[in-house]
Parts: structure tokens; sequence; C-alpha cells
């Protein structure tokens, strides 16, 4: 099985990649559109999957992935689990500001099958940021495909003297239960 | 009693459509005053023909109503056997006149009145027949059948199971076979349970040849498949590294459902009595000898198209197992799973029941 | 929404600050929803409670709860009812109230389907009071004119305001003295007549009722806790039932029944957790429903537990994708709109303080 490394490629210098991983069904798509319609600094290439490992044979074209966004629905458990799963065949290294967790139809709280604590706990253990967002409006798809640009410029060294590493460590942790 | 069923069919129907049943009921012009409500125009009907209102009369109704809207209805499929080729099998007007005369005879066991009424309908026989158990109107004791001539398949709708054997028995001896099984099939679209239990074996990806007529003979294999066009545009910024399985796992539904619409079925039911399979976390159900209960029915408002949309969505894994694929093929629609006999644990088999 | 904008839209000349963590800190609180699940939760009433209310009171065991078993209801949540007094005299006194209250809103609007209300009556009723922190339940019932026409005297409607087994009262110890806290309100009536009574408690004590709506995973471990709960052995005809509704996105398929034997899943839940103590952990409730999906799986793979998997087994189909909408067991059954019907009078009083828990939980002082 190979790990899905970040280093192991030339970077591309003009585009960033982002790779999406989700389970079907879970607004994979969306997602990407939304991203490659907003407002970054630099052309955005997406690579969608369901799981981790990438299958082999396209890994001469592919290009190195700066970035990771893991999606994961809340009224699903199902896509939390292949999230849990695909998690362990990810280098250590995207840890670093490289990845990030989208969390999908937080509105509804009567609808909801993943329990919230599991998942921060998953996030505080592999020290990867979550961000909480929908995807049913245009206004709300733009404003979650923004967020995870920011990052996404960084990761990809489109900022001049920030690295993921510096926003890592003054990142504010999540609120958890002993507060 | 007889203006209850009257009612009773009145009220199911929309305003717009009363005329037009009305008509062939009785033959005649019918104006509504569009401006009454439902009832009041109801009301005003039955006194319109109350005088000669025979139960018979109002049963007619009833039957017309089943044949212009049957999905309104549940009907189930039964299966005529073990009998010789006969005449009047052949001519629904016989068969019609021979049930009028026998289903009140055998009803007349019971002690009770039977009305009878039939029509023939694009060639298919219709029957409405009403036992009369308690001056009250019973919609139970209403039973409908149809039956397509030259086929060995009757649909009747659900009705009490008190009157179920010497109906089946008239049924029996007026058709002229000795045997009639319940074949487990149910549903409201008729068309669709018609298609599944006469096409059992062109079913799947083998109804191209029935349903688009296509030449070829269904054993080339140089016969391309037109693939569907993508529903979205190419992004070329968005890459989709499991497009290939995506591909794959399209082919193989469509193989196994086929690329046209599948017939109509609003309910697939699964009895499972089998060992239990959940129990990798549950170390202490592994050496459970009693098989493991349970019931599961999809519904919907066309199940076998939902299945291959379970398949093609990602909620279920390709390939399907065959109890879920092989559906249209088995003509039925209530299964029940058993574990095969102690020496084979492991195994489990359909069976027939 | 707009505090949102105004983050993205700041300049880029300090992107850390405003744009990353700005964004990052307001809006997951946006988002994040706090509302805790407990790891594990108590089944049955603690047995100090019980002794406490068994000894002075030995006539009460005998409550049988018929009023309450074979109905269903709709669920409510309330927040703290303002200065509602407990005393005799005052139940006359809101029953004359909610009876003008109901003879207005008659004048205002006629709803011709339902029955027409006329008259409400308060009262006690016996045997819900359990814990110390406990109200008195109390039952409204309001009579009046059967829809047919025929002047007969009918029920409109029925409701029982609860508190069953209250663990600590959220309301402030100064406050309590003005304030009365019923977590869970039961209604059974017409929607009209329902929302002429919720209207009332509304402007009368000033609180807010609220529909009580049940998540896929409170239902999950519902499922789990009582689907093990006779002790006796149950009747065959007896199921366990959970329906799930499948995606839109699936077209032709509106949702799937999966109803097991009773027996059957008494006896796994039996295996799963051990039933000398009380407390059931979500660890186990996870497992006994994961199970049974993936048993399922197999006839129509995924490291799901138990009831899933033996699901998936058979089916290969993946019910925890699919969100869990209504669960029936052999004493109760519960849909996640707020419907409720309990089957069995011996397990009423678990049940209702589940719910008076699940209530508590939601409310925010």
């Amino acid at each position: 099985m190979s790990l899905l490394r970040p280093l192991n490629k030339v970077p591309h210098g003009q585009n960033a990649t982002v790779l999406i991983i989700g389970s079907e069904g879970v607004g994979k798509h969306d997602l990407a559109k939304a991203l490659v319609d907003g407002d970054a600094e630099c052309p955005v290439q997406i690579r969608t999957a369901s799981i981790l490992p990438l299958p082999e044979k396209n890994d001469s074209e592919r290009p190195r992935i700066d970035f990771v966004v893991f999606m994961v629905d809340l009224t699903r458990v199902e896509s939390m689990k292949s999230v849990l799963n695909s998690l362990e065949q990810l280098d250590a290294r995207y840890s670093l500001g490289k990845s990030c967790f989208a969390i999908t139809k937080v509105n509804d709280p009567d609808r909801r099958s993943v329990a919230i604590e599991s998942l921060m706990e998953v996030s505080e253990a592999y020290g990867i940021t979550a961000i909480f967002g929908e995807l049913e409006t245009e206004e709300e798809k733009q404003c979650l495909a923004n967020r995870i640009l920011r990052m996404v410029e960084v990761a990809s060294g489109f900022k001049p003297n920030i690295t993921p590493l510096l926003l890592e460590t003054v990142r504010v942790p999540n609120v958890t239960e002993d507060l | 009693m007889e203006t209850l069923i009257v009612q009773n069919v009145l009220r199911r129907c929309r305003v717009s459509d009363i005329p037009k049943l009305l008509n062939e009921w009785n033959c005649s012009e019918v104006q509504i005053d569009k401006s009454q409500t439902k009832g009041e125009i109801i009301r005003d009907i039955i006194e319109l023909y109350s005088d000669d209102l025979t139960a018979t009369k109002a049963g007619d109704l009833q039957l017309i109503y089943a044949t212009k809207f049957p999905e309104k209805r549940k009907w189930s499929c039964f299966h005529l056997s073990g009998g010789q080729d006969s005449e009047h099998k052949l001519d629904p007007w016989k068969l019609m006149k021979d049930l009028k005369k026998q289903l009140p005879l055998h009803f007349g066991r019971l002690k009770s009145e039977t009305y009878v009424s039939g029509r023939i309908v694009d060639g298919a026989l219709w029957m409405w027949a009403y036992v009369k158990q308690s001056d009250k109107f019973q919609s139970s004791s209403t039973i409908m059948f149809v039956y397509y001539p030259r086929t060995p398949y009757i649909f009747i709708n659900h009705f009490r199971a008190k009157l179920q054997e010497p109906f089946m028995e008239c049924l029996v001896y007026t058709f002229g076979y000795s045997k009639l099984t319940n074949m487990q099939l149910t549903g409201t679209h008729l068309e669709s349970l018609l298609q599944l239990a006469l096409n059992k074996d062109s079913q799947g990806s083998f109804s191209r040849f029935r349903l688009k007529k296509v030449q070829a003979a269904p054993l080339s294999t140089k016969m391309p498949l037109k693939r569907k066009e993508p529903d979205y545009e190419p992004n070329p910024s968005i890459i989709c590294e499991n497009s290939r399985n995506k591909r794959r796992k399209l082919e193989i539904l469509d193989n196994t459902f086929g690329t046209e619409a599948q017939p109509v079925l609003e309910e697939v039911e699964y009895k499972l009595e089998v060992r239990f399979r959940g129990s990798e976390h549950v170390p202490a159900m592994v050496n459970r000898a009693q098989p493991f209960r349970c019931k599961f029915k999809f519904e919907g408002p066309a199940v076998l198209d939902g299945i291959k949309n379970l398949g093609k969505s990602g909620l279920a894994t390709v390939p399907l197992p065959s109890i879920l694929t092989s559906v249209s093929s088995k003509a039925r629609n209530h299964f029940v799973l058993q574990d095969s006999s102690l020496a084979d644990k492991s195994a489990t088999r359909l069976s027939q029941q | 929404m707009s505090n949102l904008q105004r983050n993205t839209e700041t300049p880029s000349v300090q992107p850390i600050r405003n744009t990353t963590f700005g964004t990052f800190s307001r809006s997951t609180r946006r988002y994040t929803p706090f509302t805790k699940t407990p790891k594990s939760r108590r089944l049955c009433i603690s047995t100090a409670v019980r002794d406490i209310h068994r000894t002075p009171t030995p006539s009460q065991q005998t409550v049988d709860f018929k009023g309450l078993t074979n109905k269903t209801w709709k669920v409510y949540r309330l927040t703290p009812l303002y200065r509602f007094s407990a005393e005799t005299k005052d139940q006359k006194w809101y029953g004359r109230l909610l009876s003008s209250h109901i003879e207005t809103e008659n004048q205002k609007s006629f709803v011709l389907d339902e029955d027409i209300p006329e008259k409400a009556i308060f009262s006690w009723y016996k045997g819900l009071k359990v814990g110390p922190d406990d109200e008195e339940a109390l039952q409204i019932i309001i009579k009046g004119k059967s829809r047919n026409g025929n002047g007969v005297d009918v029920i409109v409607l029925t409701a029982f305001l609860l508190c069953v087994d209250l663990e600590d009262n959220p309301v402030d110890k100064e406050l309590q003295q003005h304030f009365t806290y019923y977590p869970v309100m039961i209604v059974k009536g017409p929607v009209h007549s329902q929302n002429i009574l919720t209207s009332w408690l509304e402007r009368q004590f000033d609180c807010r009722v609220n529909p009580s709506t049940f998540s896929s995973l409170q239902l999950a471990c519902i499922v789990a806790m009582w689907s093990g709960l006779c002790t006796k052995p149950i009747q065959k005809s007896k199921q366990v039932e959970l329906l799930y509704k499948v995606p839109a996105e699936c077209e032709g398929m509106s949702k799937i029944t999966y109803s097991l034997c009773a027996q059957d899943c008494k006896d796994l839940w039996d295996s799963i957790h051990d039933s000398g103590s009380d407390e059931f952990t979500e660890v186990e409730t996870q497992t006994f429903i994961r199970s049974i999906e993936s048993h399922f799986y197999y006839y129509s793979k995924f490291d799901s537990l138990s009831i899933e998997s033996h699901f998936y087994y058979y089916s290969k189909i993946r019910l925890s994708a699919m969100q869990l909408y209504r669960v029936g067991t052999p004493v109760m059954m519960l849909g996640s709109e707020g419907r409720l019907k309990i089957f069995s009078s011996q397990h009423a009083l678990i049940i209702l303080r589940h719910l008076t828990e699940l209530s508590v939980e939601k409310f925010v002082p």
C-alpha cells in the first residue's frame, strides 16, 4: 500500500492541486466546482477520489498533491468511516497544515447521525483543522470554498514568507468539553 | 347498500373524472354543475339513478372504476397449472358467462347471496363479485380479478380469508385447471406485473431485445453498447481519480439490469432465517446455532429502479448480490431465505415458499 | 451569514489574522453545534430513588398507566413555566382561563373536519412523580362536541405535562420558586386544538413550547437500549423495527424497513452488554446497531458493527449511509418527528424518564 506523500514529486509552480476525498454522494463535485470558481491567487486543479490509496495507474500523470480535503457528511455515518479508513493511508506530513476536514450538513441537528465529539477527537488526534459549512446554496458553497482556498494558497506556496507549519503553530484549538 | 357502493366509488375519484365514469356506466350524457361541492354532486347523481339501481349495476360502476384506475388497488398474481387445453380458455366471453353461473353456486355453501358483474377491456376479462354476508356493505367482501386469455395468470385483489377457499375452487373448476398457486407477486401496476410474470427469461440485460426490438442475436458479442453521455460537462480542472471504477460499476449495473426502464414494483420483501453475520464485533454470537430471524422490505414508487440506483449512487457495493438482481427474473417480490441443512452452515439458498 | 462575508472581504494585507483565523473561530462557533452526546446513559430509575418512593406509599405501585399506553402521542418540550401554582383551586382557575381562550379561538377561525373543543379540565395524574426534583404530572383534558354533529360530548384532546426522575433541575436555585419545570409534554388530539393549547401555555406562563425531534443517533441509542428490556421470553410476533429513509438521489426507492425478531435481538443485546450494570455506553449501542446493519449488508464490507453488518452481509447495502427515522421495539415506537406510542405499561416510566432526559439536554437556560 503506498502512502500519499507530499514531497515525492516536483511542484507544479503555476497550479495548486487539491485532492478531495469523500464517499459517494457527499458533494465532492459541488465543492470542487466552488473551489475552481473561487477567488484564489492561483489556478486550482482538483482531483476527487472516494478512498485512499489512489489508483496506481494514474500515478505518473498525477501532479504533486498540495492539499487534501476530507469531506464528511454529518447525516451519513458511512462518510465518516470511509474518511477514517483513508486517513490511515495519509503521510503524517500532510497534517501540518496541508489538509483539512470539510464537514457538511451542519444546519439540521435532527438529521445528524455522526457524533460531533468523536469527529473532534479525530481532528485533535491527527492535528487536522475541521471546517464546518454547508453546500446547499451558492453563497454557502462559496464561503466554504473560500475558507479552504485560504489554506490551499499557503500550502501551495503562493503566499510569500508563510508556510503551513507556521499557521499550525498559531492555530486555535477547537473548544473541547473541558471548557 | 347499492347506494353505499356508488357513493364509495364516486368519493374516491376526482370531480373531473366523474362524467367519464358515468358515461360509460350508463351510456348517457351527464352534466355536472361545477359550482357544487363534491358531496352535493354525488347526492344528485344518486338521486338521479336510485330508481333502478341494483347491486349488480353498482358493482358494474366499481368495476369500471377499477378498469380505469387499476393502480389504486393492490393486485396479487396467481398461477393456474395442471390443466388440459380446452376451447373456452381462449374465449373471454364464454368464460364470463361460465363464471357468472359458477360463482353464486360455489358461494351458495356460505348461505350468502352473490352478485357478479364482468367486462371485457382490451381483450382482458375483468370480473367483480360481491358476497353479501351482512346488511352493511363490507369492502373486504368485494372480489375483483383480471384474466388475460392465453396466459395461466390471474390477478386478484385482496379480500377476506373466509371467502378464499370457495373462490379458488370455483376458478379452478371454471378454467379447467387443477391447481391455483400464489406466486408471491404483488403490486399496483398491472402492466408491470404481467410483464414480470410472462417474461421471466427476458428481463435484465436481455430486455433490450424485447423492448427495443433489436435484431441482432442475443449471443453475439459484437454488439456495441451505446453509453449515455454524462450529465454534467467535464471541467478540465476537475479530475476524478476513480472514473475508471465508476465506469466499470455502471457497466456492471447495465449488464445486470439492462438500460431500459425496469418494471414497476412498489415493494420487495425478504424474510431471512439465516446465521447472524455481524459477528466480527460481537464474538459471543459467532457460535450461535439458531438462525437470526429478520425481515426487510424495500418500498417506494419504483423499487427495481431504486435498487439499480442504490448501486449507482454508491449506497450499495457493486456487484449487487443475486437476491437483489434476480428479482425481475423470478417473478415474485416476497422472498424467504433459509440456511441450508445443518451439514453446511455457511451456504444459503433461496427457497421457494 | 453576514459576519462571514465581512471576514472574507477584508484586505489581504494581514491574511493570517483576519481571514484564516477570523473566519475559523467565528464561523466554526456559528456552525459547530455543541449539544453533547453523553457517553453513557442510565437505563433504569436509580435504585436509591426507587426505594425512597416505595416505602411510604406502597399503593402507588399498582398504577398501570392505562391512559398512556396504546395511544399515539406527539411529544413537545417546554421551557420552565413562570408562576405556575400547584394548588387545587388554581387548577379550576386555569381550566376556566383555557376554556375562555378556546372560545375566542373558535370565534376567530372555524375548522370543519375536526372536533370542536369547548371546555378544559386540569387534574393531577398520579404515579409519575418519581424523583425528589420531580413535579406532579399534570393532565389537561379538553372536551367538546364531535364533528359528526351528533351533539355528543367527546374528549377532543388529552395532554400530560411530565417530569419523570429529573436528575438535577437546570433552573437556578434562586429562581426555582418562581419557575416550575416540566421538560416534556405529550399530547393527543387534532392539530388545531394542539395549537390552541400551546399558544395558551405560551401566553399564560411565558414559556416556549416546541415539538420534540429526535436525531438518528438518539433513535439508534433508544432501539439498542430497549430491545433488550423485556425480561420474560418475548412472543414471536413482537418485532424490533428500524425504518430508514433512502437519500433523495436514489430515485425509485423511498424507505427500507428492517424488522428483527425481538427474541433474537434481545439475545444479541445480552451478548454485548453485561446484564449486571445499569449503564449503557455509547460503544455498546453503536456495536448493536452496526452489527445488525452489517448482517443486512452481507446479504444485500465494511468494518461496521453488528446489526448493520448483518444486513450488509446479505444485501450489500450500507444502511449506515441512510437516515434512521423511526424505531419500534416491543415496548414502544418512536419517530424522529416526535410521534410516540407506548405499548407496555410496566416500562412506561423508563421510557418517559428517558424522554425527560433528552428534553433536559436540549434546554439551555
